[in-house]
Formats: structure tokens, sequence, C-alpha cells
């Protein structure tokens, strides 16, 4: 049948192929920063112009996700604008990053539900690869030392209160 | 004879090693690309009000075997 030789390239060849394989499925995956981190700086389309993370520097951030055809993001929309009045002159800025492929759909979404915050335009999910986010809506908290706090998937009714506390105790920090 | 196995085995290899590398390329779906799946013409029923219905009439038919979901059923043995 086959020499030696050639059987230990194949099987050679195969490990060199699943190596890569898994290195390949690493790079896709990313991984969300690890609380603590010192989140890298952003600068994406706004309604307004550019939205960069350095303007809110000093600021605690509540960097949300959202997409118009997910549920619990309209649900969230109002809690955060009340978010951002309530807490805005303390410290907190509010930016929800939209990722819907097309404009048009973020437009009709923020016309029906006007977002008393910041919003930015992601269509190429770049920063949220960056953040590796797992669901729809997720959030990132970062604090005014420019760190991230935590990160937070999902929303509904349950996770208000808990997210506001955790947002008043992040403001207390430096 | 030999030759030919050989070659058979070199073919097979490769085909195994080119479509191993297919995969690769493949890129899971990210939680904010499934806006389709999303549309009201993915959903498995036609009509919210009509589906919960349908099911309200199975849970009482099925009512002692668990009726449609995994959860207990109406038997209290679960």
């Amino acid at each position: 049948m086959q020499s030696p030789l050639q059987y230990r390239l194949t099987v050679r060849q195969v490990l060199g192929f699943a190596a890569g394989l898994l290195a390949a499925t690493c790079i896709s995956s990313s991984a969300a920063p690890p609380a603590g981190s010192a989140v890298p700086g952003f600068e994406l389309p706004g309604v307004e112009g550019a939205v960069k993370l350095e303007q809110y520097r000093g600021k605690l951030v509540y960097l949300d996700f959202w997409a118009s055809w997910c549920g619990p993001c309209k649900r969230s929309f109002p809690w955060m604008s009340a978010m951002q009045k309530q807490y805005g002159p303390a410290g907190l800025q509010v930016i929800a990053v939209n990722l819907d492929a097309k404009r048009e759909d973020a437009n009709a979404f923020l016309n029906a539900m006007p977002a008393g915050f910041t919003v930015a335009f992601d269509p190429a999910g770049s920063l949220a690869r960056q953040y590796g986010i797992k669901g729809m809506p997720s959030s990132a908290v970062i604090g005014r030392d420019g760190r991230l706090l935590f990160m937070h998937t999902g929303f509904n009714d349950a996770d208000r209160a808990a997210l506001e506390a955790q947002l008043k105790a992040g403001l207390q920090q430096p | 004879m030999m030759t030919t196995v050989r070659i058979a085995c070199a073919a097979g290899a490769a085909a195994v090693l080119l479509s191993a590398a297919g995969c690769s390329a493949i890129e899971p779906v990210q939680p904010w690309q499934k806006g389709m799946l999303a549309q009201p013409a993915m959903r498995f029923d036609r009509d919210r009000q009509e589906a919960r219905f349908a099911a309200h009439t199975y849970d009482s038919k099925e009512a002692a075997s668990g009726s449609g979901s995994v959860g207990g059923g109406g038997c209290g043995c679960n």
C-alpha cells in the first residue's frame, strides 16, 4: 500500500489543517473584553456628525447595541431616554449603536421611537464584533476612567432596576 | 494496482482536506445579522392568537401527558 513516509506526511497535513481550522474559529468568534480592561476608542457615523468615544472621556458611558427588528431593543429605548434624562447631569452618556444593515430601517425606527440620547451607526458590526456581542440588545458600561465596568445582554422589565443601580454605582466611581 | 490505490488514497485525502478548508471560511451568523429571522414571514404560525388558541386546545386534550412543551404535565407526577 503506502510507504510509511507518505503516510506520516498525510497525518502531518491533516494536523496542520486542523490547527488552521481551530485558529480560524478562534479568530472569527471574538470574545468580550474582560471587565476592568481599557476599551479601545471608536469613531462611528452618528445622526449629526461622527460619534467618538473620546468625546465622552470622564463620563460613564452606557454603550448599547441595538437593531430595528429587535423587540427588547424597542422596550429599552424609553428606559435609556429616562436614564439619560435623569443621570445625564451627573455624568451619564448613553450611546446607542445601531447594527442594522440598512440605514432606512434604523431611520424608520428612530422616527417612531425618538431617542433622547446619542445614536451611532455601525452597519458592518465591527464595534459589536470587538465587544463579542452574544445577543440583542447588548450593552457595555464604560467607567469614567475609560475601563469596562460590565456587560449586559438582553433587556426585560426585571433588568431595569438592577441596571439602574449599577449605573448609579458606576457614577460614584472616579 | 498499488499505484491506483495510492492515487485513490491521495485523492480522498485531498478531498477531505479541501472540504475541511472550506469550513474555515464559514463564519457563524452573528446576533446582529438575524434581522431576516425576526420578520413576521419567518414565524412558524400564521397568527399568534390562532396559535395560542390551538395550543390551548392541545393542552386540554393532552393534559395528562405533558402538553406541547417540555415542562411538567397536568398529572403532578413530573
